[in-house]
């Protein structure tokens, strides 16, 4: 064998030494990140608290307003009267879809997550709404997680119809940083569908609201559980 | 195939051969890398399981192009396999630094289960008067000892009494139930030393009144040991699903100096926050008999102790634990790059790490505050009326603030900074697997809301309220301020809690809502500011109290009613203490310290200040007057100052109608000589070393001269050796001249202004004073012939015409000056 041969063996000897290092290192590796793999998929989460999964969010909005999470039927049916008020310019009609779609959110828990998902918030007066938020959670929403828990989501309250009068001009409404809004006031009754666990009649059912005209935008400025 | 084909194919073998022991290395770091993360992977399993693939992918296709590289011996694929090669290995390098520095300070936070620590122990002596019978641990034998009482306690019970055993020193073992009580103990003279952590200076100094007996102790030995700590594990909870308790420690020099325990509802999102006051006096869990201390003492034997003293008094289960040291807040929100807070008053506090020393400016107003401001604002109590109540809110506030510039943080490098502060500082016994899953839950709830802006998570602050009392400490003859905490408080804070965190509570009956635009609503408060309890003030006995300032006639009515008896140690001038501006009899000293009980003084020395035969030296034109204790003019001068007269200021001046008899040396209008006499250049004529001698002086040179609102300077230089100046000052100027008058001016030069440039007019008072008044460039000369210039834009300003800017004299340009009308505007914005 000639010393070019000898050369030449020798390489191609080596090259096959880098072919089965590679192979074996390919091999580990498979090995590893394969068992790697399974440990995942295997893992158990430590939190196993669930978030009630989001559904029909996105699919139902108009310019000034998108449907909450997880509607039911009736507020479906109500968001769609909404829109269809807002493609005329009737006041009253608007007024009063907005305070209808208020109700069906506000009131109805069988679709709330917990506490802290205040339903309606889009239809309060912009500028308060972080407000009304938290004063929810201490009054009309404090409860919600032990209702949940101790009742369960599907039997809490759900407005199934509400009835309003007629929605009247009622001038202008004032907010203390000194703007000015014009108002309509309308008187509204609702119903809730019945539950085995809680009673839904010892819960409320009127409103007497004051929406404004903020903009464009039609949003609830003041609403009272009784009249004075 | 050429000689050079044959080189470059050995050449190519010998590249593949490395190239395959780098890509071996790289498939190692790449491995690593991926099962360090591994343990975070339940963040997403689904994007964790897809990087472990991405990854794999990658490996196997480098591997095989290192094959293929050895099995074609191609140069082409080659520089491929090369560029490939390096991003991998340096990817995997990166991300192998990075996981293993994140896993060795998330295993840092992360504490659940036994740890060795390194304590210090020192041995404490006390001497009232510094005179210390126990210089040295041999110094002990046969002497009374102090340790806890707890056998399990490694610094203050196993430790010394090892040591105490390997040096074979006999002493009579006292034992107490916390570090105070022995503190106590040893000024008391109860016993001659006590086994203290090395650090027990910090640790109780912040209490009132021990300060000055921590100055008159001394460790006579300071050994350190590495021992094991066991910390009790978090619960198992699924905290998204069951509510939980935190106990947030914020920790200083080992006391709590803030305490608040948390309560997290997954289901309201809800979060309750109260806060203990650190000085509030409760039973000690740790303690024996659970004797009553406060509360940040309870730190000082061990977090757990200090855990179970909370649940104690709260009466609530404690699930986890948080822990962060101050040096911790300053790092962290230093790494965070400061954090935005609303302070509502300036002040300066204290740093970190100079106790005392108030160095830290924290401006009023919303502020981006760094991290030494930040634990100054925390810190800070002295400055509110609610004192330690506001600085807990302050302390709430901070923590809010770290995590929301936490929530902000995008870049790599500072998360990483972040995380090392955290390792150092951070203690939780939360898993690893339980705050993540916490973050996926709290996560998905933000996701829900349609609304921006709307807060999901509901945080309520309080604080369980009380009293500030006092403890009279007998053994140390001393009334400790306390904090009493009202059980009404207790009890509201606790069913606050408990309602976040039982979800079987009962539910209370539906209440109806109205709301109005114009309501602003306030959150209900958990807790009362006082509630009708008891209080309980201990009665302090009649004690000494502080004479220093006070007249000895008043000390001498005090005693008088107590049956002691005064003794007294006049204090003259030139005697230690001795300040001549103190009145005559003015307590400086007492034998008898403040705050011992008066049934045991019958004596008491104090030291006060006489002037009896007292001299001083007044300055110029005034002497002493002994009866009043201070410097007078003499007569036909007067003191512009009184205080300046006696504390070494200006002399007394003469009177306006006298004539002085001191005139300055020199008139004002003497011809100054401004060179020296000799050539200073000259080599002297003295000794070159400088020997002394007596001086030969020049002329007298006036450097500036006197007037009457200033005194003049002169000096002279010595002829022998010109680098030997003396300087003197030439007095201001007095009488009538300068008596404050209208001054009568005469016009004694004056030079017209042109159209180039001011001029002025030069006047003489008869006083001497002179004055220079300037006249204005003449603003009506003809325009300039310059063609360039563009004077026909119908402005009103006409300083441009000409040409030139002429610049009014009363408002000179402070900036540039622009040489046309339109960038005059931008002249007149820089001005």
């Amino acid at each position: 064998m000639s010393k070019q041969d000898k050369a030449k063996a020798k390489r191609a000897k080596k090259n096959k030494q880098i072919i089965y290092m590679m192979l074996a290192a390919s091999l580990v590796v498979v090995a590893v990140m394969g068992f790697n793999i399974v440990r995942i998929s295997l893992k158990k989460s430590a939190g196993s608290g669930e978030v009630v999964e989001k559904t029909n969010t996105s699919s139902m909005k108009n310019d000034k307003y998108v449907i909450g999470n997880n509607p039911t039927q009736f507020q479906q049916d109500e968001f769609k009267k909404l829109t269809e008020a807002l493609k005329g310019d009737d006041p009253q009609e608007i007024t009063a879809a907005v305070v209808r779609n208020f109700i069906a959110d506000y009131f109805t828990w069988t679709n709330k997550d917990g506490n802290y998902e205040v339903g309606g918030l889009q239809y309060i007066y912009g500028p308060m709404f972080t407000s009304f938020q938290e004063q929810s959670r201490w009054e009309f929403y404090k409860d919600l997680d032990l209702y949940i828990s101790q009742y369960g989501r599907e039997n809490l309250l759900e407005v199934t119809d509400i009835t309003l009068t007629d929605v009247v001009y009622a001038g202008k409404f004032e907010h203390y940083s000194g703007e000015e809004y014009e108002a309509y006031y309308v008187e509204a009754t609702w119903n809730y569908k019945p539950s085995s666990k809680i009673d839904v009649n010892s819960f409320q059912k009127t409103g007497y609201f004051t929406v404004v005209d903020n903009d464009g935008r039609y949003e609830i400025a003041q609403f009272f559980d009784h009249y004075d | 195939m050429t000689k050079q084909n044959k080189m470059s194919k050995r050449k190519l073998s010998n590249i593949n051969l490395v190239l395959a022991a780098i890509a071996i290395l790289t498939d190692i770091l790449m491995v690593l890398g991926i099962l360090n993360i591994t343990r975070y992977s339940n963040f997403s399993k689904s994007i964790f399981v897809l990087i472990n693939v991405v990854i794999l992918v990658i490996l196997l296709v480098l591997n095989g192009l290192i094959a293929y590289n050895a099995y074609a011996m191609k140069k082409s694929i080659l520089y491929v396999t090369i560029g490939v090669l390096v991003i991998a290995f340096l990817s995997g390098g990166a991300l192998t630094y990075i996981t293993t520095r994140v896993n060795k300070n998330i295993d840092k936070i992360i504490n659940t289960g036994t740890t060795s620590e390194k304590v210090e122990v020192s041995f404490v002596v006390y001497s009232e008067n510094g005179n210390f019978t126990v210089n040295d641990i041999n110094d002990l034998e046969g002497k009374t000892f102090g340790i806890l009482s707890n056998t399990e306690e490694q610094v203050g019970y196993i430790l010394p009494k090892k040591e105490l055993e390997a040096k074979k020193i006999n002493v009579t073992y006292h034992e107490y139930d916390d570090y105070n009580s022995m503190l106590m103990g040893l000024f008391g003279g109860e016993i001659d030393a006590a086994a203290l952590p090395s650090n027990y200076v910090a640790m109780f100094e912040v209490n009132d009144g021990y300060s000055e007996f921590l100055d008159n102790t001394k460790a006579i030995l300071t050994f350190d040991k590495n021992i094991t700590v066991t910390t009790e594990s978090g619960s198992d909870k699924d905290i998204t699903k069951e509510p939980f308790t935190v106990l947030i420690i914020g920790t200083d020099e080992q006391r709590s100096d803030a305490l608040m325990l948390a309560s997290f509802n997954p289901l309201s999102m809800q979060v309750t926050l109260t806060s203990i006051a650190r000085d509030s006096y409760v039973p000690i869990a740790c303690y024996a008999g659970k004797s009553e201390d406060k509360i940040t003492h309870a730190r000082v034997r061990s977090r757990q102790c200090t855990i179970d003293t909370v649940e104690d008094l709260m009466d609530i289960d404690i699930d986890f634990y948080f822990e962060s040291n101050f040096a911790g807040v300053v790092e962290m929100v230093d790494a965070l790059g400061g954090i935005i807070i609303t302070n509502p008053y300036e002040f300066v506090g204290q740093r970190s790490d100079a106790r005392g020393k108030m160095t830290v400016w924290v401006p009023a107003g919303t502020n981006r505050l760094n991290g030494e401001q930040a634990l100054a604002y925390a810190r800070e109590r002295h400055l509110y009326a609610n004192g330690d109540f506001q600085r807990q809110a302050n302390q709430q506030q901070v923590i809010q603030a770290i995590l929301t510039e936490a929530m902000k943080l995008t870049d790599v490098n500072k998360a990483l900074k972040v995380l090392d502060a955290a390792g150092d500082n951070v203690s939780t016994n939360f898993t690893v697997d339980q705050l993540i899953s916490l973050f996926n839950y709290s996560i998905k709830k933000m996701n829900r809301s349609y609304v921006k802006n709307a807060n999901v998570i509901n945080m309520v602050g309080s604080r369980v309220t009380g009293y500030g009392s006092s403890k009279w400490n007998e053994s140390m003859q001393l009334n400790l301020y306390i904090y009493r905490v009202y059980q009404g408080s207790i009890t509201d804070n606790r069913n606050a809690i408990l309602r976040n965190i039982n979800l079987d509570s009962k539910i209370d009956a539906p209440k109806a809502i109205s709301f109005s635009a114009n309501w602003v609503f306030t959150a209900p408060t958990l807790s009362n500011e006082t509630y009708s309890e008891p209080i309980i003030h201990d009665e302090a006995p009649d004690t000494v109290i502080n004479f220093s300032g006070k007249l000895l006639s008043d000390v001498q009515a005090w005693a008088s009613t107590r049956g002691i008896t005064v003794n007294v140690t006049k204090v003259h001038q030139g005697e230690e203490g001795y300040v001549d501006s103190y009145p005559e009899n003015m307590v400086i000293a007492q034998s008898v310290r403040a705050g011992i009980k008066t049934e045991n003084v019958t004596e008491i020395t104090v030291s006060v200040i006489t002037h009896e035969g007292a001299t001083k030296n007044c300055p110029a034109n005034s002497y002493y007057d002994s009866g009043k204790n201070a410097c007078v003019c003499e007569n036909g001068y007067y003191a512009k100052n009184d205080s300046d007269l006696n504390t070494g200021g200006a002399g007394c001046i003469a009177n306006p109608t006298t004539t002085p008899t001191v005139t300055p040396t020199v008139t004002p209008t003497t011809t100054p000589t401004t060179t020296p006499t000799t050539d200073p250049t000259t080599k002297p004529t003295t000794d070159p070393t400088n020997k002394p001698h007596e001086h030969t002086w020049g002329e007298w040179i006036i450097d500036q001269e006197a007037t009457c609102d200033a005194p003049g300077k002169k000096h002279r230089v010595c002829t022998q050796d010109p680098e030997h100046t003396e300087t003197e000052v030439i007095a201001q100027l007095t009488g009538d001249s300068c008596k404050a008058h209208e001054h009568a001016w005469t016009e004694t030069g004056r030079q017209d202004a042109t159209c180039d440039a001011d001029g002025y007019i030069n006047y003489t008072c008869t006083c001497g004073q002179t004055k220079q008044d300037v006249i204005p460039k003449r603003t009506d000369c003809e325009a300039s012939p310059d063609p360039t210039t563009d004077t026909s834009d119908g402005s009103e300003d006409g300083n441009n015409e000409g040409g030139e800017q002429t610049q009014n004299p009363e408002n000179p340009p402070t900036g540039f000056i622009f040489p046309n009308r339109f960038f005059n505007l931008f002249s007149k914005l820089f001005k």
